[in-house]
């Protein structure tokens, strides 16, 4: 269906059948729906996909079966029983190791006899919380008294373990916990995940996709990783999801590419760096090599097998029905493929070009492969893995569980990719004794098998630390377990300008862009010198197993320097009391960055994952929020470089502290819709519920005094600024459509907020001792922040292009403009109140610059 | 002594504040998610067998009715994950008065025809269409916003459109399509 410009989304369409629209929303949608042909058609095709489900009949059950289902509960709360094996959701990333479930002695007959715990972490001296305290770090040996309690692990650099354990009296019980690296969390969006491996004949690199989309559609990066060397290049960027193939001689690699005119084949000679493309094709598909010379790809929309001769760079096509995967012999003479159009595998004689038919079963077919001898041809399916014996032309059963993919060693075993009701196995099949050996097995996701050409080795991608990740596996060592190939960190840094010098801790490690890889976890500082541009530097601390990506943006020394020098949307920014530091996150809500900047020096400081930052009174504390969805309160102490976790369990957000030390204050809830004010003290403790709204509070902030709060809620579709003190006595200060927060004059005479309605904006000041109203000014488009220099009130105002700040006398009440530039957002200033804190993108990049009040 | 009086108490409150209020519509969820009776029966006494071991660290940081219903929809939505494709057997389906087979047919469609959903969005339909869940409700179970909730439903509803149109044209014609 056509959708006009101007018509209704369907989204807003739906909300109107629902009756979840209100008001002035409800009426123009209503009123549009009229006059529209196009919505209207759309509304009836949802209100009747609505009337077929009505259809549905409900689940009623007779008035007499709710007795005998609380009968039956009853019973099975009298005996703990757990009943029927729960998915186990909440423990999808953890291995722990329970004794037993069963309380039966503990509460009901009273006995309150200790129980001895023992919990394990991977990850030794994990900090470890049973029902919120402290009792020790790991591995501990602790007793509890019997009875339901609620355990966390909290360790530096990995993610909070949390889950509810019932102590028996029965046995000790030992507690297994498996942390997970903390960068790699929801979302992990910085991480970049790898797979589609293939390892060169001579053994010597690897070549893998890296995506860090968790290869959602779209294109990845193409890297190359030498196994001697252990260094990890990009080699290209752009590159479809097909796996790359080497060439037989190692020399070339071709894989596919997405340029400006279409995909197309590309073959890149490693030594010369030369590379030669097809022309653009749909469909691309699989590629893999006849020979030295000769590349073979499926494409097209009906696809067929088509062959690029790299010397004379023509392509042409092999005539067969449209194929779905294929697999060239090792002596290049036949291609063995599965047909499209009946599923059937075929073998074709490059020689004589005609295929004949394998007589293997009907089945789903999804890879092929020949074996090294040209012997047998494997072939995985939706119901199992066979092998087709060439030589007495019969199948040979593999596996009977759905095979995903097989490669072959040199020495003959065929490896595959199994999987069965989620879980998923790489099993060796030696060919000759027909036996098969489970060599992995876990419910963690796999892709790709690349095995070493010596098949001394073999490797896979797999999921299992949330994320895509290269395993290596020692075929000559099968009871060790599989460990990363990557290990450690992975920094992979670019510039703008590029050929910059980079010095890791002092030691010059080469030119941008670049990338260090197998670092150990730990600070690093980061420097990059280029000639005519101004020294940048960064202290960061890298989690085991991260890969982190950093883009300096370099700068000519000349005014106006900005402050900042990372690229990134800069959103929130703060400056220290003292006025030494600023504290800014930059990036997108969801995966914010938080550095700190020493405002003398420049030193650029990263401080992880994080958003919100607020500075203690002092300045040796900054408070922020770390975490989307479920979100804690974290402290970086300036002192001493440490970090502390002060809420646990998600909901938390927004520290601010109380000027003059004491509290914090922050909202809390598990949704964006029931935030409540909470307090704190500055190490966490206390924490108690200040203000609890029907609506959600979204923006608060302290009196100078640190007696109140002034916040901001948002209910029936108004905001409320109210003031409250620390016990919850609360005063309506004003609502209106829009309300900003207070900010108070020094003297402590006064406070101002802005109030803004669809038609205009006004600066409303009260006296801050009885809370009247003492003068109200009409604004023009005034944006936050307010604030008071040298007895005037300041504010800033969009004015077309440009954004004015402007000073007014309360005594004489004549707004004069102080300042204006374009394009730039105010994100605060500095405590004298001399400088502004501006965002811009001047340069091409959002920065934060530091300017003087006074200049235009 | 005391210890049992103060469980037995325990054990009424909970079963006269949280399991009389909620079981019929923590059953009627499950049911709509699994259409099977027992299997709705089973699920819905693990959860508030769950929330009874939980029940002394809840937080009530949401409601309690939210917080049930969140540890069902994730138990249904990773019963339809592992691919617990609902086998409804005849007796099943509940037969009304004037009993209509073109109108059973009808319902086993429509059924075939949700179940092709992905969970997470068969989910948001069973809440709200079959339900009645209000938007913020639901938005309160997936702990996410509003905007969120409002697009999700309209995409699942979308996408239940087009595989109605696509697979089951015939169910087209039992209500005015365009």
């Amino acid at each position: 269906m056509e959708i006009k410009r101007g018509c209704l989304p369907k989204r807003v369409i739906n909300a109107y059948l629902d009756r979840e629209l209100s008001g002035e929303k409800e009426e123009r949608v209503k009123a549009h729906l009229e006059s529209c042909p196009y919505c209207q058609r759309e509304a009836r095709a949802l209100s009747a996909t609505r009337s077929l489900l009505s259809l549905l009949p409900s689940p009623e059950r007779p008035a007499f079966y709710w007795d005998y289902y609380e009968k039956r509960l009853r019973e099975r709360v009298a005996s703990r029983s757990p009943g029927i094996a729960v998915s186990h959701w909440v423990l999808r990333y953890a291995v722990v190791a329970l004794a037993m479930l069963v309380l039966t002695v503990g509460i009901v007959s009273g006995n309150i006899s200790p129980i001895q715990l023992e919990i394990i972490a991977n990850a030794p001296g994990a900090s470890v919380y049973i029902d919120g305290e402290l009792k020790g770090i790991t591995p501990l040996q602790v007793t509890v008294p019997s009875g339901y309690h609620s355990i966390s692990l909290h360790k530096e650099g990995y993610q909070t373990w949390e889950h509810g354990v019932l102590a028996s009296t029965l046995s000790p019980m030992r507690i297994e916990v498996r942390l997970l690296p903390r960068a790699f969390t929801e979302n992990p969006r910085e991480v970049r995940q790898f797979a589609y491996l293939s390892i060169s004949p001579n053994g010597e690199n690897l070549s893998l996709l890296g995506s860090r989309r968790n290869f959602q559609p779209g294109t990845g990066e193409l890297w190359l990783y030498n196994f001697e060397k252990k260094t990890l290049t990009k080699i290209k960027e752009a590159v479809a999801y097909v796996r790359p193939a080497w060439s037989p001689d190692s020399k070339r690699l071709a894989f596919v590419s997405a340029e400006p005119q279409g995909d197309v084949v590309t073959v890149l000679d490693l030594e010369t760096g030369v590379t030669r493309t097809t022309s653009p094709f749909l469909g691309l598909s699989q590629v893999a090599w006849l020979d030295r010379e000769k590349l073979a790809f499926i494409a097209g929309e009906l696809p067929s097998i088509q062959v690029f001769e790299i010397l004379s760079q023509k392509t042409y096509v092999i005539p067969t029905a449209p194929v779905e995967r294929f697999a060239p012999s090792p002596d290049g003479n036949w291609i063995a493929y599965n047909s499209a159009q009946d599923g059937k595998i075929y073998l074709l004689s490059l020689v004589t070009q005609i295929s004949q038919e394998l007589p293997l079963k009907n089945r789903e077919y999804f890879a092929l492969s020949w074996s090294p001898d040209a012997k047998f041809l494997g072939v995985a399916s939706t119901t199992g893995a066979f092998l087709w014996d060439f030589k007495n032309e019969q199948e040979v059963l593999v596996s009977e569980e759905k095979a995903i993919e097989l490669a072959w060693a040199n020495d003959g075993r065929l490896f595959s990719l199994l999987e069965k009701d989620g879980s998923y196995a790489i099993s060796v099949f030696n060919p000759i004794d027909k036996r098969a050996t489970a060599l992995i097995e876990d419910q963690f996701l796999k892709e790709s098998l690349a095995i070493s050409p010596n098949s001394s080795f073999f490797l896979f991608s797999s999921n299992e630390a949330g994320f895509f990740r290269i395993y290596q596996k020692d075929l000559l060592r099968l009871t060790e377990s599989p460990s990363p190939l990557l290990p450690g960190c992975n920094l992979s840094i670019s510039s703008s300008p590029q050929a910059a010098e980079v010095y890791l801790s002092g030691n010059y490690l080469g030119r941008t862009p670049t990338v260090l890889s197998s670092l150990g976890a730990g600070s690093y500082e980061i420097t990059l010198k280029k000639e005519n541009y101004a020294p940048w530097s960064l202290n960061l601390t890298l989690s085991e197993g991260e890969f982190k990506e950093l883009k300096a943006i370099l700068v000519t020394p000349e005014s106006p320097v900005p402050i900042t020098r990372t690229e990134g949307e800069k959103r929130e920014a703060v400056i220290s009391p003292g006025g030494k530091w600023l504290a800014y996150s930059e990036g997108p809500e969801e995966d914010s960055a938080l550095y700190l900047v020493e405002l003398n020096t420049g030193s650029l400081k990263y401080l992880g994952s994080g958003r919100q930052p607020a500075w203690s009174f002092d300045g040796e504390r900054l408070y922020f929020t770390r975490g989307f969805r479920y979100s804690d309160i974290w402290l970086y102490d300036l002192k001493d470089g440490e970090f502390r976790q002060l809420t646990f369990g998600g909901g938390a957000q927004n520290p601010i502290p109380a000027p003059g030390g004491g509290w914090i204050a922050y909202l809390s809830g598990l949704s964006p819709q029931s935030l409540s004010l909470w307090l704190m003290n500055e190490d966490g403790n206390d924490q108690r519920l200040l203000i609890q709204e029907q609506g959600s509070i979204f923006k608060f902030c302290w009196s100078p005094d640190g007696k109140l709060i002034n916040y901001l809620v948002h209910k029936s579709g108004l905001d409320y600024s109210y003031l409250t003190d620390l016990e919850g006595n609360t005063h309506l200060l004003h609502s209106g459509s829009g309300v900003s927060l207070c900010s108070w004059e020094p003297g402590g005479k006064f406070l101002a907020f802005l109030s803004f309605s669809e038609l205009e904006r006004e600066i409303r000041v009260y006296n801050s001792w009885n809370l009247e109203l003492y003068l109200t000014q009409k604004t023009g488009s005034a944006e936050f922040p307010i604030f008071w220099r040298s007895g005037k009130i300041h504010w800033a105002q969009k004015e077309g292009e440009q954004l004015v700040v402007y000073s007014m006398d309360l005594e004489e009440g004549k707004p004069e403009s102080v300042w204006s530039a374009t394009g730039v957002r105010i994100l605060g200033y500095t405590p004298e109140l001399d400088r502004l804190l501006i965002s811009s993108s001047w340069t091409g990049y959002s920065q934060l610059y530091l300017i003087p009040l006074q200049a235009p | 002594m005391s210890r049992e009086k103060n469980s037995d108490t325990q054990k009424a409150l909970f079963f006269e504040e949280v399991v009389k209020k909620y079981e019929r519509r923590l059953y009627s969820l499950a049911y709509r998610f699994t259409e099977n009776h027992e299997r709705a029966e089973e699920l819905s006494q693990e959860v508030f067998l769950k929330a009874y071991l939980a029940l002394p660290n809840f937080r009530h940081e949401s409601q309690i009715f939210t917080w049930l219903y969140r540890i069902m929809v994730n138990l249904c939505i990773d019963e339809a994950r592992k691919k617990k494709i609902p086998h409804v057997p005849l007796e099943e389906l509940s037969i009304p008065d004037n009993f209509d087979p073109s109108r059973q047919e009808t319902v086993m469609l429509v059924r075939e025809a949700l179940n092709k959903l992905s969970p997470v969005q068969r989910a948001y339909i069973v809440m709200h269409d079959l339900e009645g869940f209000s938007y913020k409700e639901i938005a309160q179970v997936f702990k996410c916003p509003l905007g969120t909730v409002m697009s999700r439903i309209s995409a699942a509803r979308e996408k239940l459109k087009k595989i109605i149109e696509k697979e089951y044209p015939e169910l087209l014609e039992k209500v005015e399509w365009k």
